[in-house]
């Protein structure tokens, strides 16, 4: 398998739980080590999360979601029809910054630097967003190979 | 998601919240509101038992924070508010162990969710319940 998507046109909150099942399935296709797959679950939601409530503003919006293996490595791609925002350019928080000087946004990139191994930003050609979260090295070969 | 409460006796009346399912942006505020139930109620003491929560976001440590500030009579966050409440979070974490909400047996994944985001700093974390509830 080099790739999966999993499309949903009007995504709210109420799918995540289903695109998490979709995520699983596919990573664990994989040969991919549960803590490992936790890691990019939890990034995933994070990701797709910020995307409804900050990129739809909490309005359904399309999102499609693809799992691709890259050598050792998964790929997530998430590509969204929101207004282009680049969410690797928040800065790692400072909590040292006064209120007024602190960027808008949630702990979700955060968590997402913390778990995934590189995260990629495009503009789609549509005007959207894709989010690349990458995790190398983590497709463990089989005996027979 | 799926809440259950039992209140026990311990050296203090403690209520328990079991919690069953994936906790996330999708159902974080109904754990909130059921803890604003309880205290409605007159609980001061909670037990939140993470035993059957198998993947828990970023949101569900807005809901135990939001959880934490409701139990010592403080507002919960705003919850537009963004990085005003990752570092209202950041500044509790910073200051130490809260008395009124306690946890109770997170699986592994989940408990690396209060690591990285410092909230093993601000909840007491127990793996035996009546350890957890004599604890209060």
């Amino acid at each position: 398998m080099d790739s999966s998507t999993f499309t949903i046109k009007k995504a709210k909150l109420k799918h995540l739980a289903e695109i998490r099942r979709f995520v699983d399935s596919e990573v664990s296709a994989l040969n991919v080590h549960p803590d490992i797959i936790y890691n990019i679950l939890l990034s995933t939601t994070e990701a797709i999360t910020n995307i409804i409530l900050h990129g739809y503003n909490g309005e359904e919006g399309l999102i499609v979601i693809e799992v691709k293996q890259e050598d050792e490595s998964v790929a997530i791609y998430i590509r969204d029809e929101a207004p282009q925002f680049d969410p690797t350019q928040i800065p790692t928080p400072d909590l040292t910054l006064p209120l007024e000087d602190r960027p808008m946004g949630g702990m979700g990139i955060h968590l997402i630097r913390q778990f995934m191994d590189r995260i990629i930003y495009r503009e789609t050609p549509q005007g959207g967003n894709e989010l690349i979260l990458v995790k190398e090295n983590v497709i463990q070969k089989t005996l027979e190979e | 998601m799926e809440i259950n409460i039992e209140q026990v006796e311990g050296k203090v009346a403690v209520t328990i919240l079991e919690l069953h399912g994936n906790l996330d942006a999708s159902n974080f505020e109904e754990v909130i509101d059921k803890a604003r139930s309880v205290y409605e109620s007159g609980a001061r003491d909670l037990l939140i038992d993470l035993g059957d929560v198998d993947f828990m976001s970023s949101s569900g440590i807005v809901a135990l924070h939001s959880i934490a500030l409701l139990m010592r009579g403080e507002q919960p966050h705003d919850l537009e508010s963004g990085w005003e409440v990752f570092h209202a979070i950041g500044r509790d974490s910073d200051s130490g162990l809260q008395e009124h909400v306690k946890i109770l047996n997170p699986q592994p994944k989940v408990a690396l969710t209060f690591e990285k985001t410092g909230m093993d700093n601000f909840f007491e974390i127990y793996t035996d319940r009546q350890t957890a509830i004599d604890s209060f």
